[in-house]
């Protein structure tokens, strides 16, 4: 019997994976999603999160010994760092890490496509803000973003955002009016959560959940476009582990390799070749994939996969006012300051998005209060006192890329596969550093003026933005894929996701990386569909 | 006895000792645990109907070790005195009051919640935070500050 020949394969079902193979499929390509973790069943995730005294965004997705996930409270062993820790964390799953996202959705503005060309630093994309405008759209239109234009930022539309935007919460109404005192004004972040009901999903009903589990689905999760895919005809192979690509002498991809659960190894062949399985994992993939053809690992050539990577070094502000603040009401975040978003100052230091923090206090305020020695009336009292006058935030900052920034294999340890674990070397520069002081200056402002005492953490981790490790240009010695996501070195193989990010920005990545794989979907239609 | 019928004892046991909250004290030592229950209402301002309730599955979690420290210094222990606060017990008590209080397990024990809604802090403020994980229905608490004095 010959093997089925696909027009193409997508290794990884996240939202770049779930998008491509989405939009393909129902053009009439035959498409097969090769996913490394299991199905994952949302009321069984909301029932572990019940049962968990974790409270980290990892803690009802236990990972598969075959799929090991970026866990450094469950998992510390599997992705490590050498120079700063590289805190990130992501999901092996159908469906990605947007089972555990925040959804804020935003579109980046056009002049971050162009920093080096307006500010002389960091690279440019070789596509615009307009080239990738439709397919904002569309991903916006899928994922239902609830959203308003934010007046100062370089984000011209062709629709209107889905739905409204949410409403503030207490907490946002008692905050905006001494911040815009001060010139900062809150805004709501794009999110994609229900404001209404859409796309047969019910509306938000605000009782703060949203990480690390939405348990109604009123927040996008990319498992939601995984079942369209499979709908308009895709197929897919769960615990299907791919660790290699077979490159011929003409640099074209002739077959990919994954092993199953048990270590046997199936072969697949297809037209093309997509990776979406994050600008970690993919990575992986093309470094283990060494052959004759290519002894640095596949699309390396240049020597740069896995370097540049960004991400968006945060730091993280406790505020303990005087007046309560009610923290908690609504989904765990609504509003931000966006005026450090742009400005000449990125000539110096990295752009910035303040997010306030609507997440409910009440878990960190009793662990504190019982461990300053707090017993009986008292403590209840305080505990009542506190946790209403409590609220935290932070925020993200611009990182520029940077080769020594980069993913590798591990030389000696392995999983249960036999597939090297990865590492990172990550560094947070001098223009993302000075930014955060910066912004501690900010928070310390804020505290004033809101009559508030802060305890600022610089932190400066990862905000599990992974960015640029396989890095979008036009010259294949300086980058790893063309404007179309496709590998310079292999005229049929494609990255998918942050991964081909030519600059981080300041703003979260999902919705460009949704936009992105919408846009190479259409471009995998136009070259495989018959005329 | 009867196999099936020593086989259905010993599933009504277990059944019971996972569902009754009591159960979980009878299988134990009960004069320390109802000691401990005791000295619990004394420092902490949470009802007994709660303590009740939770506490067996905190004293089940207790090694054998950390169950007689507790017992012989509860027993001695001055009323009067702020426990929390005492060198060797306190750090023990101050696990226990945070696994009552919000519903964690003590650290080093395997991960659950011995109270799913979040503990008894929940509980304080019962009308603006809502026990964890009630995203259904059409409630909307966001614009709300009822409840909070
Ligand atoms: C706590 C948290 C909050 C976040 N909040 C936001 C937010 O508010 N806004 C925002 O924009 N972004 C947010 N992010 C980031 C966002 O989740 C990611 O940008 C997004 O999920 C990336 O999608 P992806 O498809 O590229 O990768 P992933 O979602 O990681 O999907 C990759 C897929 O590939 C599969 N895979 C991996 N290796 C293999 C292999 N060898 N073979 C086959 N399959 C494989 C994985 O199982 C997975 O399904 C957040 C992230 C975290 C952790
Ligand atoms: S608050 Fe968060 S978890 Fe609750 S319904 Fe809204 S999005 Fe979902």
């Amino acid at each position: 019997m010959t093997p089925t020949q696909y027009d193409l394969v997508v290794v990884g079902s996240g939202v770049a994976g779930a998008m491509t193979a989405w939009q393909a499929a129902r053009s009439g390509l035959k498409v097969l999603i090769l996913e490394a973790g299991p199905r994952l069943e949302r009321q069984q995730l909301a029932s572990r999160h019940r049962a968990s005294a974790r409270w980290d965004s990892m803690a009802p997705y236990p990972a598969q010994p075959h799929a090991r996930q970026a866990d450094p409270i469950g998992d510390p062993a599997y992705l490590t760092s050498t120079a700063q820790a590289y805190d990130t964390t992501y999901i092996r799953a159908a469906g990605g890490t947007t089972w555990h996202w925040g959804s804020a959705s935003w579109r980046i503005p056009a002049k971050d496509f162009r920093l080096q060309q307006h500010y002389g630093v960091g690279r440019d994309w070789p596509i615009s803000y307009q080239d990738l405008e439709p397919y904002y759209a569309a991903a916006e239109q899928e994922m239902g973003v609830a959203g308003r234009d934010i007046p100062h930022l370089d984000l011209p539309r062709s629709t209107a955002f889905p739905m409204p935007p949410p409403q503030f919460s207490v907490m946002d109404q008692l905050l905006a009016g001494p911040l815009k005192a001060i010139g900062m004004e809150l805004f709501q972040e794009p999110v994609a959560r229900n404001t209404q009901l859409y796309d047969q999903r019910p509306p938000c009903c605000g009782n703060n959940n949203c990480v690390p589990i939405c348990p109604i689905g009123a927040q996008y999760c990319a498992d939601m476009t995984l079942t369209k895919a499979l709908q308009a005809g895709a197929e897919v192979r769960y615990n299907a582990v791919v660790h290699q690509l077979q490159d011929q002498a003409d640099g074209n991809i002739s077959a990919l390799f994954y092993l199953d659960p048990d270590g046997r190894r199936h072969q697949v062949q297809a037209r093309c070749y997509v990776l979406a399985a994050n600008a970690i994992e993919s990575c992986k993939i093309l470094l283990m994939s060494v052959s004759k053809h290519s002894p640095a690992g596949l699309a390396n050539s240049s020597g740069l996969v896995g370097c540049n990577l960004m991400d968006h070094p945060h730091i993280y502000a406790t505020f303990d006012c005087d007046f309560p603040v009610y923290a908690g009401r609504g989904p765990i975040g609504i509003t931000g300051i966006t005026q450090f978003m742009d400005g000449e100052f990125r000539k110096e230091m990295g752009a910035k998005k303040f997010s306030i923090l609507n997440g409910n206090q009440l878990e960190p305020v009793t662990e504190a209060l019982i461990e300053q020695g707090l017993t009986g009336e008292a403590l209840n009292q305080a505990i009542r006192q506190q946790a209403v006058r409590r609220f935290s935030s932070y925020v993200q900052h611009e990182q520029l890329p940077h080769q020594d920034n980069r993913v590798t294999l591990h030389p000696t340890a392995k999983d249960v596969l036999g597939l090297p674990l990865p590492v990172v070397h990550w560094r947070v520069d001098d223009y993302a550093r000075k930014s955060c002081e910066h912004s501690a200056g900010l928070y310390r402002q804020i505290a004033k003026t809101i009559g508030a005492r802060v305890q600022i953490d610089m932190h400066m981790g990862s905000d599990a933005h992974s960015l640029g490790t396989t890095i979008m240009g036009t010259d294949p010695a300086q980058s790893v894929v063309d404007a179309d996501c496709r590998a310079h070195d292999h005229p049929n193989l494609y990255l998918n996701g942050g991964t081909v990010f030519a600059s981080g920005s300041s703003v979260n990545p999902t919705l460009t990386i949704a936009a992105l794989a919408l846009r190479l979907a259409d471009h995998l239609v136009n070259r495989l569909r018959p005329a | 006895m009867d196999r099936r019928l020593f086989l259905q004892s010993g599933l009504h046991a277990a059944l019971a000792a996972a569902t009754l909250p009591w159960a979980g004290w009878a299988l134990a030592a009960p004069a320390e645990a109802a000691l401990l229950q005791r000295r619990l209402q004394q420092l902490l301002a949470i009802p007994a109907r709660y303590l009740q309730q939770h506490l067996p599955a905190i004293w089940q979690d207790l090694s054998t070790a950390e169950r007689q420290t507790l017992a012989a210094f509860l027993a001695a222990a001055d009323p009067a005195a702020n426990w929390l606060q005492d060198a060797k017990a306190g750090p023990l008590l101050k696990q226990i009051s945070r696994s009552l209080y919000t519903g964690k397990s003590l650290p080093g024990r395997p991960d659950r919640r011995y109270d799913p809604d979040g503990g008894y802090c929940r509980q304080l403020l019962p009308a603006l935070y809502k026990a964890r994980l009630t995203c259904h229905g059409p409630v909307n608490f966001w614009q709300s500050v009822e409840g909070v004095a």
